[in-house]
Parts: C-alpha cells; sequence; structure tokens
C-alpha cells in the first residue's frame, strides 16, 4: 500500500518534468497509481510479470481515454506517467549485471524477461488506443450527448 | 462559406501550418496533429490535406489554385500542457461562427512563446522526488534514496547542459554511465545496494512519451511515424543500457561493485 503511495507522488512529479497542464496533474497520478496497483495485485495473485504488465499498461491507456473525454483533454496528457512505475528496470539491471560477469545465459534470460515485460506494456498501450478509436465513439455519443461527432474525433 | 481571396487562403495556410508545428514541436502523436489540421482547415471552410512526419510536416490548400506548404521540425520537445492548449484552442475555432484568421494565428503564436509552466528549480524538485520514490518502490532503503536523489539531479543538470549540443544517445549513455558510477562508489564507501539506486535514477528517462504515441499512431495506421516512434524509444533505452553497461563492466575488471 505504501508502494501506490508512493507512485502516486513519483507519478505527480513526473507529470512535472513532461510539462503537464496543472489542473490534470492529480488525474494521471490516480491513473498510475490505480493501475501500478492492480498489477501488483495480479501479481500476488499469481500473474506473472508481463502478464502484470499487459494489464496495467490497459488499464492506464483506458481509464485515460475515458477521462480525457470528460476533462476535454488529450488522452497522453493522462497516460504518460502511468507507463513509466510498469517499466521492467530492475530485471533489465540483473541482467545488464549478469552480462557483463559473463554469465551470458542468465543474463539472456533476465533480458529475455524484460522484453517480455516491455511487449507486455506495449500490447497493453495497443489493445486499449484499438478498442478506443472506434468502440468507444458510440458509448461516448450516448453517455455525452452534448459532444458533436467532429469534436469526439479530435478529442481521441 | 464565401470564397477565399488568394491572401485569405495563403494566411489560412500558415495558420494551419502553425497550429501543427505547435503541436508536432511539443510531442503530439502525428495522427493528432493530421486530424487536428483537417479539423482547422474545416472550421475556415477550405479544403486541407496534410502529410505528417515526425520530423515535418506539408499540407496542401485550397481546390484549382492550391497552395502546399511544408515546414521541417528540427526541435522537439515535451510540453504536452502546450498540446492541450493547441487542442483547445482548434476545438473552439469550431464554436466559433466568424473566425478572424489573425487572431487564431496570434493566439497560437502567444501558446508557442509562452515559457514552460515549471520552473526549472521546480523541475529539479521534481526529478529528486520522482527519483526517491521510484528507488523506495524497488526496493531500497532511505540511503539508496538519497543517492539516487543525489544521481538523479546529476543526470539532469547533464542532460540540460549536454543535450543541446551532442546527439541524445551520447547524452544517454553519459547519464546511464553516471548514475552507475555513483551507485557504484556508494556501494564502495557506504556500502549500499547498487541496483535500486541505478533503477530508482535511471526511470525517470525512460521514453514514455514515445513508446505511447508510437501505439497510438500504429492504431491510427500510421505506420511510418508509429515505427519511428518505437525506433526513438529503442535508442533512448539502448543509450541509457549501453552507459550502465560501460561502467559496470569496468567496475567488474577493477573487481569492484556488486
Amino acid at each position: 500500500m505504501t508502494n501506490v503511495l508512493l507512485i502516486f507522488v513519483a507519478t505527480l512529479a513526473l507529470g512535472i518534468r513532461f510539462n503537464l497542464p496543472l489542473r490534470t496533474l492529480p488525474y494521471s497520478a490516480s491513473i498510475a497509481a490505480v493501475s501500478y496497483f492492480l498489477a501488483s495485485w495480479l501479481s500476488t495473485r499469481g500473474a506473472s510479470p508481463p502478464e502484470a504488465a499487459f494489464a496495467g499498461a490497459f488499464a492506464v491507456a483506458m481509464i485515460s481515454e475515458v477521462l480525457a473525454r470528460v476533462l476535454k483533454v488529450p488522452s497522453p496528457v493522462l497516460s504518460i506517467p502511468g507507463v513509466i512505475p510498469l517499466v521492467p528496470g530492475s530485471v533489465a539491471y540483473r541482467a545488464v549485471v549478469q552480462l557483463v560477469k559473463g554469465q551470458e545465459v542468465m543474463g539472456m534470460e533476465l533480458a529475455i524477461k524484460a522484453a517480455l515485460t516491455a511487449v507486455g506494456i506495449a500490447s497493453g498501450l495497443l489493445l486499449a488506443s484499438a478498442l478506443s478509436r472506434q468502440t468507444l465513439k458510440p458509448v461516448f455519443q450516448v453517455v455525452l450527448p452534448s459532444e458533436h461527432n467532429g469534436v469526439l474525433q479530435e478529442e481521441d | 462559406m464565401a470564397r477565399w481571396t488568394r491572401r485569405e487562403l495563403t494566411s489560412g495556410a500558415s495558420l494551419c501550418l502553425e497550429m501543427a508545428s505547435g503541436l508536432l514541436e511539443n510531442g503530439a502523436e502525428t495522427s493528432r496533429v493530421e486530424e487536428t489540421v483537417r479539423m482547422a482547415g474545416k472550421a475556415l471552410g477550405m479544403d486541407v490535406e496534410a502529410m505528417v512526419h515526425p520530423t515535418g510536416i506539408t499540407v496542401g490548400f485550397g481546390e484549382g489554385e492550391v497552395i502546399t506548404r511544408v515546414a521541417r521540425i528540427r526541435e522537439r520537445t515535451i510540453n504536452l500542457s502546450k498540446v492541450a492548449e493547441l487542442n483547445r484552442l482548434s476545438r473552439a475555432m469550431h464554436d466559433e461562427d466568424k473566425l478572424d484568421i489573425q487572431v487564431i494565428r496570434d493566439k497560437i503564436r502567444e501558446i508557442r512563446e509562452a515559457p514552460s509552466p515549471y520552473s526549472r528549480h521546480l523541475e529539479l524538485a521534481a526529478t529528486a522526488t520522482t527519483c526517491i520514490c521510484l528507488t523506495l518502490v524497488s526496493g531500497g532503503g532511505s540511503g539508496e534514496a538519497f543517492t539516487a536523489m543525489l544521481a538523479g539531479c546529476m543526470t539532469s543538470l547533464l542532460l540540460r547542459r549536454f543535450s543541446s549540443t551532442f546527439p541524445s544517445f551520447l547524452s544517454l549513455f553519459g547519464a546511464g554511465f553516471l548514475s552507475s558510477l555513483v551507485g557504484i562508489v556508494a556501494h564502495e564507501t557506504l556500502g549500499l545496494t547498487v541496483e535500486p539506486i541505478v533503477v530508482g535514477s535511471l526511470l525517470y528517462l525512460m521514453p514514455g512519451l514515445a513508446i505511447v504515441s508510437a501505439m497510438r499512431d500504429l492504431m491510427a495506421g500510421e505506420l511510418v511515424s508509429g515505427n519511428a516512434r518505437l525506433a526513438e524509444a529503442v535508442v533512448v533505452t539502448l543509450g541509457m543500457a549501453s552507459g550502465v553497461l560501460a561502467c559496470l563492466s569496468f567496475a567488474v575488471r577493477s573487481g569492484i561493485g556488486s
């Protein structure tokens, strides 16, 4: 639970580094914290790191797409800080250490693990943006009837 | 809408091009830029076709007498609040009945030239906070967190100093090298663990924006831009990784570090 809080603070600060607008900073940090919580909860329930990263990245992108239409901001403004905590930094570092020490087999194993987690993040983002492009449009026309079609297209 | 004179057409073309350049140089995805140019043209009542790459824009205007404008984007930064503001401006263009092209162009220039919303000191403080939190999350104690904060501030200053003069790969290599050097020195003198220090002080440099916009562009059917952004993300990551690799291999050769 402390980790989730730390992630909230970390992504709040990351948002400042990425020059995000002040009014959306709390939203992007909350999105990051919620998806990090989801990913770590899944891995305590036995999900592998790539699966957890997939779920986390999907949650980041999907919540951002939905919230972006409500807040009328581009969705990357909300989703970018949330991706960073999911990056498998520790595994990648251990892979580098093993490779340097001459333990190639161990190193490659860890490198593949890190790469798979990265693929998990990428496919989570892909799935969410693919879904949001067409599938969400009719939903939003019902939920937010004041939007007209042209504007909605531009906001995605 | 009434026929446009050539003068108006030219200035409308400049408007679209300025808006597109503003979006692209502050880190918007190419699909968003193309969409915005098309919508801006629609709001002006002109026929517009735009072709946007991560490093350049081509906009074609009008029927019969066609105007084509090209802009090359050389420097790109990450400033998403400007993207959000330009987006809001283009949306506002739709809701207005009568558009004054000059007024909108002035607004675009104002947004593009505005300083970043956060001061440099605040940015540095934010970097320090990020490094502390991410180090604690990746299993470090308070000593590791403090060292990572120092390393993060150092890499941030290094990048700020050198990113305009050196290619980004080289400055990221330097950042990776520096932060692992700090980690190893802290290990040797204070007995701290190297891993959380390096991970915590480098994670904030991960190309989050490049990854997100690569995926969004790919799903929008922008294959060229999507792949270009993906390559950007890979280059940034490889730069940091090779810096860490270089420093660690020195350390292992000379028998220090973990």
